[in-house]
């Protein structure tokens, strides 16, 4: 399969900060996720990849396009939605998307987008008076006005409500499904990230510190974690701090707590944590193997 | 890849809408408007009057209605004219600020520049449609006073030279900030130092005692209205020559096109 974003040791320094080092990375059609902390690089690297900004050093291709090159080139191919867009206050989402789209050379009818991002009841209102949740939902859907083979979107569900991270979530499978539209999405609430991407990539300080399909990220990184039901997370976690062999621990909930242990507790995990508690008010209800991408997320980038 | 006709057009409807809404056209409009009729006004203050000499016939008195006329005709564009160049340093730069240099702050040049839009063409459509829409708001506003205060009596030599040095003069402003907004991608800035350095070179180029090879053009209106009646400049106090006004008009224009490409030629190689 043809990979459809190439970058090759890409380095961008702003002044004595390197916001992108020797970065690469390569994405075949289907959803991507690039994961990493606020200032990491990933802004920066949309803006190379968009042709908003220009590397020192490396190079980046979209679909099979330098992005060095004339961007007009892939520009009418591509859809993009920015972490904070600009959508001019005094237009109707109607008239907006019918300007934008007359600048592709194929366009879907703002009435389509509209209804897909269930706005079609504010599609006369000024985009001055939307909320915030319809905003970002206009913005998705100015993404998509083109037609695009790839589309960027940077934070797509900030401000969006549970119902609206849902809705663009599962817009985002069906697209792919439906359409072969793939996505290079990056976002903070990986758990969206985790329903829909095929394969992810973390950075941090500029630098690629893990990528692979999140099946095989959560399998290497979370094989030591457990979710322990107890009945009173907050004493487990005083005991647990202090005891060798544990290597982190996270109160989930009150009755919840994530425990990350070294291989020497692995064997026997629930006989060894009922004795550790013995003596006490603690009872352990039970365990069960947990793995995210929130503990991948914690284990490449918080411990990093 | 180059730009067909339709995407132009599809560009100019686009940054219309954006940052041209129905109240801010009409408002610009009607600026223009009363600064023209008020303007108008103020030609009583200047005394025009001749005497019918003994042996006069018909013929000779038309003639000498008609050239009256159309001095007063003339001095009714040249009037508003001169006024406008005070609300143009003031509006361009603004219209500029907003439109242009805050583009870079608000993220509306990071979204604009994500569509397929050559950046040449976002930043030739953001200052040039200011200079339409002022020039073209100024040459209603002198045609709808003219209209109404004197009807059937413009006198097209002296429209025709004082709109084009109007529009050029436009243009020059324009650009000057256009390249200031590229330059300090600051809407303050581009307010401020836009609107300063116009009226400083206002009101102090414009005087006699400046060399000619500057005053002419960076003030091509001054040198057009001291051609058409001297009297009328409040500036330049000379009469000038068709000649001049060629010179001052061509080298301003000259000039804001040389501005213009250096601005497009920064803002291609600008990170956004």
């Amino acid at each position: 399969m043809k990979n459809i974003i190439s970058i090759s040791g890409i380095t961008k320094t702003f002044g004595e900060i390197k916001a992108l080092d020797e970065f690469s990375l390569e994405m075949e059609p289907g959803i991507f996720g690039l994961i990493g902390p606020n200032g990491a690089g990933k802004t920066t690297l949309l803006r190379i990849l968009l042709g908003l900004a220009r590397q020192d050093k490396g190079t980046a291709e979209i679909l099979e396009n330098e992005t060095s090159g004339d961007p007009l080139r892939y520009l009418k191919q591509i859809g993009v939605l920015h972490e904070n867009p600009y959508f001019p206050p005094s237009m109707t989402p109607r008239q907006y998307l019918d300007d934008i789209g007359s600048l592709y050379p194929t366009s879907v009818p703002a009435e389509d987008l509209l209804s897909m991002v269930k706005l079609l009841d504010a599609a006369d209102r000024k985009i001055g008076h939307l909320s915030a949740g319809m905003h970002r939902r206009l913005g998705i859907a100015q993404a998509l006005v083109g037609k695009p083979k790839l589309i960027f979107l940077d934070e797509p569900t900030s401000n969006l409500d549970v119902s609206g991270r849902d809705l663009v979530v599962k817009l985002i499978v069906k697209m792919y499904q439906k359409d072969d539209v793939s996505f290079f999405i990056t976002s903070h609430i990986l758990s969206e990230l985790e329903r829909a991407c095929h394969n992810v990539a973390f950075i941090n300080a500029g630098k690629m510190v893990e990528r692979g399909s999140i099946q095989e990220l959560v399998q290497k990184h979370t094989q030591k974690r457990f979710r322990v039901i107890t009945s009173d997370s907050w004493t487990l976690e005083e005991i647990l701090s202090e005891t060798e062999g544990i290597v982190d621990v996270f109160v989930d909930s009150s009755t919840s707590i994530i425990v990350e242990v070294t291989s020497d507790l692995l064997t026997g995990i629930e006989s060894q944590l009922k004795e550790l508690v013995k003596g006490t008010d603690v009872k352990i209800y039970g365990i069960e193997t947990t793995g995210t991408l929130e503990d991948v997320y914690r284990k490449v980038i918080t411990h990093a | 890849m180059p730009e067909n006709r339709k995407d132009i057009f599809n560009s100019i409807r686009l940054e219309r809408n954006i940052s041209y809404p129905f109240p801010t056209i009409v408002s610009i409009v009607s600026i223009f408007i009363i600064v023209a009729a008020y303007s108008i006004l103020g030609i009583g203050r200047y005394n025009m009057s001749f005497y019918l000499s003994p042996g006069w016939n018909s013929t000779a008195i038309t003639e000498k209605l008609v050239e009256s006329v159309n001095t007063v005709s003339s001095r009714a564009i040249a009037f508003p004219i001169l006024d406008f160049v005070y609300v143009v340093v003031l509006l361009v730069p603004l219209l500029i600020a907003f439109n242009l240099a805050q583009g870079y702050s608000n993220g509306q040049m990071r979204t604009l520049l994500s569509y397929p839009i050559r950046r040449r063409t976002v930043l030739l459509l953001k200052s040039g449609l200011v200079i339409l829409l002022v020039s073209s708001s100024g040459t209603l506003g002198v045609l709808f006073s003219l209209l109404y205060f004197f009807p059937f009596s413009i006198s097209l030599n002296s429209f025709l030279i004082l709109i084009a040095t109007f529009w050029i003069s436009v243009s020059l402003i324009a650009s000057t900030c256009t390249l200031l907004a590229v330059v300090s991608r600051s809407a303050r800035i581009t307010a401020f130092v836009g609107m300063g350095l116009w009226m400083v070179a206002l009101s102090d180029l414009s005087m006699p005692y400046t060399h000619p090879l500057l005053r002419y053009p960076l003030f091509p209106i001054q040198v057009a209205v001291s051609y058409i009646d001297s009297s009328v400049s409040v500036f330049f106090r000379e009469q000038t020559t068709l000649f001049d006004v060629i010179f001052g008009s061509g080298s301003a224009l000259i000039l804001s096109v040389a501005l213009l490409i250096l601005s497009v030629f920064i803002f291609k190689r600008q990170e956004i």
